[in-house]
């Protein structure tokens, strides 16, 4: 700008200095830039040659998004979101009322995003922004999109799994109608509850860096001493649960002595104390069944005892301990303990944690909330108990845990996450069923879920300590 | 002070021995089992008698199991949290790929088996490049591929057995034989020992004992950051072992259809799966969870000693009780171990 009232040979060589201090200041960007590029055109020109444009056009808005949407900063990326959203809006309303065909659309995304691109570029905003309005150009033209595409942005977070979630719940209803009623949604949410209240203390036990494999095990031996008690003794809802929670605290509390003080992988303990409680829960169990369970805890099933205003009480409850252990973990000096105990245990332990008793905690926690799930698995099934029950549920607890985005090392993690996860698990299942296909293949989404969710999350932290 | 040391260091050596060092301790484990219930056995206090013969009839519950021991030990020992839960998915899935080359299409027997092998080891490779390539916790990255491989070995056939005369016709692998030579004077052992396990065992041990790979596994176990800037093929190590585990796990596959005479879509997942006990079991042959400790005879000694306890408590009670005191004797053992193991290393220092 300088060079324009300069006039002569030194404004000239000022304006060349000024832009090439400009093009030298772009450079870490220029090769991100570039790399954004090969990530869009790659799958973009090899759809286009092979005839399926559109598909092209959704995995280059996928390997994008892997690439570089997931790469914002976790505080700002609600404000990114909400940008994109506006974005969005703002390119489609322009593409159909400027040209009314998707190729028009393109046209215009394209000079709009390159525009923009160029002036973030020379203006020096923060590096991603620029990145946003190509996506947003993308989504435009890629509307509606597959949710596999989606699911690459679930990167861990919160959001990127509302947004997950609510577009397979969107897909599947308008695949079924039927899916977006109360009598579809309800027991969609009551059989959510247990994996997530579980997840709530696995969640805190993989963030001290342990883990536990027993739950399981743990969920057979207090339902079923939950439900013998209320056939044999006739015992009322409050005294169920007070039982169940107790029974559960104390398995928890065996797994956490052995752990804290033993000074042994969490995972051999756990393997070990999940055969005890297995012998345990079996014992209990006699021989066969439990039959004939009152409806004593009905208030946690799937019947008209179990809703408020069309909210299952299971899920109300798994809600409310969900955002209390949100709390405790965000702001408490205990529940940062936590964190401080999964990053480093002897940084921690210099810093006055008590990380003995903190580990021991977890566990507790997690058996206190294995005894409350036990009982919302009694009101979810039928009169009868088999030997069964809990059997495979440590690993939907822990894929749950690792779609909600915790990481598996310890030191990070959140229990709102954990939440969706089991809520995305769940509808995944449903509706797998609702489409009418077979439900073992459910598994198989579960198993890509968290490929996704953690390979996104690898990404990240790789992108993180290349910059 | 070093005077009166020395000989308090020298005095308990058997002790130490077999505290600090995990495979004389389950060779005594052993003798102490077989001799408890050989003593129960005279004093009449079992439902059948426990003799060598009983108990060559139980080693056959031993072949997969420590197949798939030692499937974990080279997946344990690559280090970085190295764990496989997808042992058990594979089984099935490899298994169902066996039905249908055997059973179905009419493959001669030895290219199904090797088909099998192979696809096992695909199904590794998965494992081994997230792991390894990409860099998945390998938790999280065999827990994603249990529940896929899982999840394609029931929903390929639509959840049905495959059980076609040729499979029926495997059971005679899994009989006991007399063996050539001095067989008459010691009891028949069933087949799959010879066919599977002991080249299995012995591959397993020239693999880590006799080659270079072996040193390298070791090596990246105990400190991968070390191996790298020694000029170790660090990735391509660590994703052989989980290749390597993909393809017993495959072999396991041919073993169990053959037990059950059918290609069952959750022979390896049903219940608790396979994946558990093998771990255990290796956990329990002295293989450090961290990596870069273990040894073959530890995972092999470890699975004699569960099989012949449980075969053992099996007469001891009536009706399934037995069933459900073997995994009382699991748990115990597994938490004693790994208890014993914390406090001796810390008594006596860090040693296998």
């Amino acid at each position: 700008m300088r060079a324009t009232d300069g006039g002569g040979g030194i404004g000239a060589t000022r304006a060349r200095r000024s832009a090439a201090r400009l093009w030298a200041s772009t450079r870490p960007r220029r090769w991100r830039a570039v790399r954004a590029g090969a990530a869009i055109a790659i799958p973009l020109v090899t759809g286009a040659v092979l005839g399926h444009v559109a598909e092209g056009v959704q995995a280059a808005l996928g390997s994008f998004v892997a690439l570089y949407a997931s790469d914002a900063p976790y505080r700002r990326r609600a404000r990114r979101l909400a940008e994109a959203a506006l974005l969005l809006a703002a390119v489609t309303a322009l593409g159909t009322v400027v040209a009314g065909s998707v190729l028009a659309t393109c046209v215009a995304g394209g000079v709009v995003g390159a525009s923009v691109t160029l002036g973030a570029l020379a203006l020096r905003v923060g590096p991603p922004r620029e990145y946003f309005v190509l996506l947003v150009f993308l989504i435009a033209t890629a509307l509606p999109v597959d949710p596999g595409a989606w699911a690459s942005r679930g990167t861990g977070q919160e959001i990127v799994l509302v947004g997950v979630i609510a577009l397979l719940w969107v897909a599947l209803w308008l695949s079924t109608p039927a899916f977006m009623t109360g009598g579809s949604i309800q027991p969609l949410l009551v059989a959510t509850a247990p994996v997530a209240l579980v997840g709530v203390g696995m969640t805190i036990v993989i963030i001290t860096g342990g883990i536990d494999v027993s739950v399981g095990a743990a969920i057979m031996v207090c339902s079923v001493l939950t439900a013998k008690l209320l056939v044999d003794a006739e015992v009322s809802l409050g005294m169920a649960v007070l039982v169940a929670v107790l029974a559960g605290g104390l398995l928890g509390l065996v797994n956490g002595v052995l752990i804290a003080y033993g000074r042994v992988h969490a995972i051999i303990i756990t393997f070990g104390t999940a055969n005890l409680f297995l012998f345990l829960g079996l014992q209990i169990f006699g021989s066969g069944t439990v039959n004939g369970i009152p409806g004593t805890l009905g208030f946690f099933g799937r019947g008209p005892d179990g809703r408020t205003l069309g909210i299952p009480h299971a899920f109300l409850i798994t809600l409310l301990i969900t955002a209390a252990a949100w709390w405790y973990l965000r702001h408490t000096a205990g529940g940062r303990h936590f964190f401080a105990v999964g990053g480093d245990a002897q940084a921690a332990r210099l810093a006055g944690v008590r990380v003995q008793r903190r580990v021991l905690l977890a566990y507790v926690l997690t058996g206190l909330l294995v005894g409350l799930a036990s009982c919302f698995v009694i009101a979810q099934g039928t009169s009868t108990l088999d030997q069964s029950v809990g059997s495979g549920k440590e690993l939907a607890v822990i894929a749950a845990v690792v779609i909600g985005g915790t990481s598996i090392m310890g030191g990070r993690g959140s229990v709102l996450g954990t939440l969706l996860g089991a809520l995305l698990v769940q509808s995944v299942a449903s509706g797998v069923t609702q489409l009418g296909w077979s439900s073992q293949l459910s598994d198989l989404f579960v198993g890509i879920f968290i490929i996704v969710a953690v390979g996104a999350d690898l990404l990240r932290a790789r992108a993180r300590r290349s910059r | 002070m070093t005077a009166t040391a020395a000989p308090v260091r020298q005095r308990p050596d058997i002790l130490k021995v077999l505290l600090t060092q995990r495979i004389p301790l389950l060779a005594v484990l052993i003798v102490a089992v077989v001799i408890t219930f050989f003593v129960n056995d005279a004093g009449g206090y079992l439902t059948a008698p426990y003799d060598f013969d009983y108990m060559s009839a139980a080693l056959i519950n031993a072949v997969p199991l420590a197949m798939l021991g030692l499937a974990e030990l080279l997946v344990i020992l690559s280090g970085r949290g190295g764990i496989d839960l997808s042992v058990g998915a594979i089984v099935s899935l490899a298994g169902m790929v066996f039905g249908f080359a055997y059973g179905e299409w009419g493959w001669p027997l030895w290219v199904a088996i090797l088909a099998t092998a192979g696809f096992g080891a695909l199904c590794g490779a998965v494992n081994g490049f997230l792991v390894s390539y990409i860099g998945f916790p390998a938790l999280i990255a065999t827990l994603a591929t249990f529940y896929a491989f899982k999840s394609i070995a029931i929903v390929i056939n639509s959840q049905q057995p495959i059980s076609t005369p040729p499979i029926q016709d495997l059971f005679s692998l899994s009989k006991s034989v007399e063996l050539p030579l001095f067989g008459q004077y010691i009891p028949d052992v069933p087949l799959g020992i010879f066919t599977f396990l002991l080249p299995t065992v012995v591959a397993v041990w020239l693999l880590l004992a006799r080659t270079a790979y072996g040193r390298r596994l070791y090596a990246i176990g105990t400190n991968d950051v070390a191996a790298r800037w020694s000029g170790l093929p660090v990735r391509d190590t660590r994703f052989k072992a989980y290749v390597y585990a993909g393809l017993i796990s495959g072999l396991v596959a041919v073993v169990t259809v053959a037990q059950f005479a059918s290609a069952r879509p959750d022979a390896g997942v049903s219940g608790s799966g396979m994946a558990l006990p093998a771990i255990t079991i290796a956990v329990l042959g002295g293989v450090a969870i961290t990596g870069g400790i273990g040894r073959v005879a530890g995972v092999v000694l470890a699975t004699l000693l569960i099989v012949w306890l449980n075969a053992g408590i099996l007469l001891a009670f009536v009706g399934n009780e037995g069933a459900q005191y073997q995994l009382l004797a699991l748990g115990t053992v597994l938490v004693f171990a790994a208890l014993l193991n914390g406090l001796t290393n810390r008594r006596y220092g860090g040693t296998s």
